[in-house]
């Protein structure tokens, strides 16, 4: 299998260039927007499998860029990005709600983990700061699905 | 609920909202960090082709980050100091400066701009700094979910005939928020203010919120 096409979406213009490169030092075809508005473009462009998204970005509603995202390609996964305690929390003022999107806690060991709802394709989630290696296993988890 | 107990409450929320703003941006300050570091190791495990000013480029980048998470905790650690005690000597331009600081990712998000207008001859002030700023960040808070996206307050500090006169000028097109955003009701606005000991007037055909602050301020100017 290849390695996945990354779309990395955040406003924090060091987070997301500095993991964007880490991904590319791993053989990833990673690209960085950081603006709403450069997210639909690059993903016409660039067709990603998979797009890690910031929801709370200035003056935007995430779950839009993720309903426009899904729109022009419903089989690309998306992995949010929270700065957030939770992810119900990264959600609020977004224009969404955990119950909207079918996101709940499971207690496994301690870690918190929100099953997503198929339909909306929100493939996981990765909360700030990330852990490299997880947020890679998640990654090649969902270029998994989206190749079958 | 009594108005006091409702005080209380409102007390809470604001200070739960600014210690869960400061939460949020402490993450994106180490997630930087981290990243940042994880890249430099990355580069240097790989033996890749960055040259040495790259690297030092990386490691300035981190220390940059550092000192803008240790001032957000200071501003943190100050504006917490001046909550320990119910009344104060304390300078209500540093205590502005903190608040803003504190609130202003919450303003971010909405691409509003906080600015300040200080009158630079402030004395110092004996009072309840707690009351005054869960005040300013609740009408600061009302006039943001009214204020359109690119727009701007600008909080004005005055100091006159022995009265302190704090001005929230919003600056943009006023919308109505989309919606229904919780904030502090009016009757706690003003079992606040009673608590200041003190008058307020929101002079809503400028939308300006303007708080004068006379009563239960006692100047400390020499």
């Amino acid at each position: 299998m290849t390695r996945a096409k990354v779309l990395v979406v955040d406003d924090e213009v060091e987070f997301a260039s500095a993991l964007s490169e880490r991904l590319q030092l791993r053989n990833y075809e990673a690209k960085a927007v950081y603006s709403a508005k450069d997210v639909l473009p690059s993903v016409k462009k660039e067709c990603p499998d998979v797009v890690l998204l910031d929801l709370k970005m200035p003056g935007m509603s995430g779950i839009d860029v993720l309903k426009a995202i899904k729109q022009v390609d419903a089989t690309i996964e998306v992995i949010i990005l929270t700065g957030q305690g939770s992810i119900d929390e990264g959600l609020k003022g977004t224009g969404g709600s955990a119950l909207d999107y079918d996101l709940y806690f499971l207690t496994d060991d301690s870690t918190k983990k929100f099953p997503q709802k198929k339909e909306e394709g929100i493939f996981d989630y990765v909360m700030k700061p990330v852990a490299i290696e997880d947020l890679v296993e998640k990654i090649d988890k969902a270029k998994k699905k989206r190749s079958t | 609920m009594s108005a006091e107990k409702e005080l209380k409450s409102l007390q809470l929320r604001v200070i739960s909202k600014i210690l869960a703003g400061f939460s949020h941006e402490m993450r994106n300050h180490l997630a930087i960090i981290k990243e940042t570091a994880g890249l430099t190791e990355d580069i240097i495990k790989s033996g890749g082709s960055k040259s040495k000013n790259d690297l030092l480029k990386l490691t300035g980048a981190i220390e940059e980050q550092v000192g803008k998470a240790a001032l957000l905790c200071n501003y943190l650690g100050r504006f917490g100091h001046l909550l320990e005690n119910p009344v104060i000597s304390f300078n209500v331009n540093e205590a502005l400066a903190d608040l803003i600081a504190l609130i202003s990712r919450l303003a971010h998000q909405k691409r509003i701009t906080l600015e300040r207008d200080f009158d630079r001859q402030m004395p110092p002030i004996y009072g309840d700094p707690s009351g005054l700023l869960l005040l300013v960040f609740c009408l600061v808070e009302e006039i943001m979910t009214g204020l359109d996206r690119g727009g701007s307050i600008i909080i004005k500090t005055a100091f006159l005939n022995n009265a302190l006169t704090i001005t929230l000028v919003p600056k943009g097109s006023i919308v109505q928020p989309a919606e229904e955003i919780e904030t502090c009701s009016a009757e706690a606005i003003q079992d606040l203010l009673r608590l200041l000991n003190s008058t307020i007037s929101k002079k809503s055909e400028t939308k300006e919120a303007m708080i004068t602050l006379s009563q239960s301020i006692t100047s400390r100017r020499d």
